[in-house]
């Protein structure tokens, strides 16, 4: 079922050529649902995970969390491991055409965590280490037995130039995790690769891959997933957002420095000048609700959102939380009266639980 | 999900708020105290002075070295130490904006004497809105003339109400001069500026959120610097300097060579937040040095992106090599950082001794 239809941008001359923007609900009692786009060429694309808002209260994380796929150049299809006889889940996506050129090689798929397994790898075809990102399109699981996420999350990295590899805590249950592994072009970018950090830090900060001669706007940043820690008890001190990646390295941070690290994984894509117009990462969108707003302010064009994690704050044990009630989503869109607003969204919040989602929006030059 | 709306943002009425930006470079000469800069006259209700940083040529006293520049008249800069010195000399750069009118609302330039005996002194400013005002350290001189400690020269500026300005140090030896411009725009141009203090004892990060609130907007805004205390008990300066290593939407990471745990150190920075559309490009960090024996550096910028009458440059602090306060050459320890057109940004110093990183600021106006 298509929740809303895809906005569209007009077809620009920069090196994009079109961004969509995709809300698709899986409906109560269905498994995945499909949203028709305005047809790209699949070679060119990159799909944004915006992350999932459930519509009301699910505490298991088979029902709620879902993957995003291309699934051909007309369809995005949406896919949660189980269903739900009331429940409804809605993801958000953006839906990024290249023109030809900028991308010279994509690769998307699956990687599958067996059962009792806490990784699994995955052969792609040769793809330079300093020039691909590896995307994160959002994960499903088999995990029923409460809400832990321990067996639920998971992260990405490029271990070689053909190996990939999805990695969780926990071994309950399969967990399916999608991805697009994106080549660039040299002439259009002037580095991308997929970075692992392991933290129990509030903020922790990576200055390793730091690239001096860059301008602030030409760095971005994509999500790459994340691991929780199985002998944290507590969210607060497990959950990791990405609150900057910028011309000398990046910081991610947790609600609170946990007992025990766990493990992020990030994109450091380096543009060469000229093609982004301006971008931010934001995490000024805390929940204590269900739903938030952050003016960006006037003149920004087409946008593309990324969720760059969530961290949470309070107690949210992991065991008793409401799954769908951490679980959350960002996307920024101009409002029609000339202002661009990033959203924020989650549902059933309960007790004390304050989810802060980070945002990346990033207008390309049309 | 409930849609909430922000008030709009005032449109941007033009294309440039820039009439030009022109940088200066002043050298007191030996037996000096004074010496000046001659600009393309520009109309002093509409300019502001920005600094560079200093260097000096040997191993003096700070009443010999520390130096402050003021805008003097419509065509000249001039910069200013206490004591002339028979063998050496102190050089000063930095950038002139030159805006057209209706972008500052009010300028208002002077000095604050900080005598012995106090660690501070007020001013009476007339009322300036503490939420468009960029208060701008142009640096301090002094009579201090035991040895190179900074505690009683390094002085801050601190805006306290809306007509009083204050300079504060660490120590109460001796005299010391603060020269200052408190600027405050117009709100068809700026969303806010204000001048926040931070302590910093370690690395951290400083976050913006609770002053640029819902308006934050990485592209947007621009950092200065309002100065920087000296804490007595920290007796090395890689203790005491700070440096922001990168910025966006939710702030600045602040950075020191080494933490300790014995002193923390009182920082000041303008956090301005511009309209949107006025900053075009924006390059901050402190990966930019001058290399142990060497006494220049340079880092490259991508060439052909900077429009040079509309981008100036602003020193933000640095990360010292171990230098013993007291018995350390100024040569060594204080460097200068500026945009140089098609070279990057240029570094300099006087001496030759330790590894020095400078955090610099470059900012492109459309």
């Amino acid at each position: 079922m298509i929740y809303l239809r895809p906005r569209n941008t007009p077809k620009s001359s920069g090196i994009v050529n079109r961004i969509q923007e995709v809300r698709i609900q899986i409906p109560a009692g269905q498994t995945s649902a499909t949203a028709t786009i305005t047809a790209v060429d699949v070679a060119n694309t990159r799909l944004h995970y915006c992350g999932l808002i459930a519509a009301s209260s699910i505490s298991t994380p088979n029902k709620t969390l879902l993957t995003a796929e291309l699934t051909n150049s007309t369809t995005v299809t949406l896919t949660r491991n189980t269903s739900d006889a009331s429940v409804a889940v809605t993801g958000w996506v953006f839906v990024k055409e290249f023109i030809a050129g900028p991308i010279s090689a994509m690769q998307r798929g699956t990687l599958t965590i067996a059962d009792t397994a806490t990784s699994q790898t995955g052969s792609v075809t040769a793809s330079s280490l300093t020039l691909s990102e590896l995307a994160f399109l959002g994960q499903r699981c088999a995990y029923s037995s409460d809400s832990n996420l321990d067996s639920a999350l998971c992260y990405l990295k490029q271990n070689s130039t053909t190996e990939i590899e999805a990695v969780r805590a926990g071994t309950s249950g399969a967990t399916i995790v999608s991805y697009e592994l994106a080549t660039y072009s040299g002439t259009y970018f002037d580095r991308a690769e997929c970075l692992v950090l392991t933290t129990g830090a509030t903020n922790f900060v990576d200055f390793t891959n730091a690239s001096a001669y860059h301008f602030d706007n030409d760095v971005i940043g994509s999500y790459g997933g994340m691991k929780t820690n199985t002998s944290n008890t507590d969210l607060t001190g497990d959950l990791i957002s990405i609150i900057d990646v910028s011309s000398k390295g990046a910081t991610v941070r947790r609600g609170a420095a946990g007992p025990n690290a766990s493990v992020i994984s990030y994109n450091r894509i380096c543009v060469k000048p000229g093609y982004v117009k301006r971008r931010l990462i934001t995490d000024n969108l805390a929940l204590s609700g269900t739903s938030g707003n952050l003016t960006i302010g006037q003149q920004w064009g087409q946008v593309v959102t990324d969720f760059m994690g969530a961290r949470a704050t309070g107690t949210m044990t992991k065991s008793s939380f409401a799954a769908s009630g951490s679980a959350c989503a960002v996307y920024a869109e101009n409002n029609g009266l000339g202002t661009t607003v990033i959203y924020a969204g989650r549902q059933d919040p309960s007790g004390s639980e304050v989810v802060t989602p980070s945002a990346q929006v990033v207008e390309w030059v049309k | 999900m409930t849609v909430q709306f922000h008030s709009l943002l005032k449109p941007i009425a033009v294309n440039s708020i820039i009439n030009r930006i022109q940088a200066y470079s002043i050298t007191i000469p030996t037996g000096a105290t004074s010496a000046t800069a001659t600009i393309t006259a520009v109309n002093t209700s509409n300019s502001k002075l920005y600094r560079d940083g200093f260097s000096v040529s040997g191993n003096v006293t700070p009443n010999k070295f520390a130096v402050r520049v003021e805008q003097t008249d419509a065509t000249t800069i001039t910069a200013y130490r206490n004591t002339s010195d028979a063998s050496e000399t102190v050089t000063v750069t930095g950038f002139v904006n030159d805006y057209i009118s209706g972008v500052i609302s009010n300028n208002q330039r002077g000095t604050i004497s900080v005598t012995a005996g106090n660690t501070a002194a007020s001013q009476a400013i007339t009322s300036s809105s503490t939420s468009l005002t960029e208060g701008t350290n142009l640096g301090v001189t002094t009579d201090y003339s035991t040895n190179n400690a900074a505690g009683p020269w390094w002085a801050a500026l601190q805006q306290d109400s809306s007509t009083s300005i204050s300079a504060n140090r660490n120590s109460s030896t001796n005299d010391c001069t603060l020269g200052y411009e408190v600027t405050t725009y117009s709100s068809t141009y700026m969303q806010y500026a204000g001048l926040f203090g931070k302590n910093v004892q370690a690395n951290s990060q400083y976050d913006f959120h609770s002053f640029t609130a819902s308006q934050a907007n990485g592209q947007d805004i621009m950092v200065t610097t309002g100065g920087q205390n000296s804490q007595a008990s920290i007796a090395d300066f890689q203790h005491d300097f700070v440096a922001p290593g990168f910025m966006n939407s939710n702030g600045m990471f602040l950075e020191r060579n080494a933490s300790n745990a014995t002193g923390t150190n009182g920082h000041r920075f303008n956090v301005l937040c511009w309209k949107p559309g006025i900053l075009k490009r924006r390059f901050l960090n402190n990966l930019g040095s001058i290399a142990n024996a060497a006494s220049t550096g340079a880092l490259s910028l991508p060439s052909g992106f900077l429009t040079a009458a509309k981008t100036m440059s602003v020193y933000l602090g640095q990360k010292t090599s171990s230098y013993t306060k007291t018995t350390a050459s100024p040569a060594d320890v204080y460097c200068r950082g500026a945009y140089d057109g098609a070279n990057g940004i240029a570094y300099a110093r006087g001496g030759t001794s330790g590894l020095n990183n400078i955090a610099v600021g470059v900012y492109e106006f459309t």
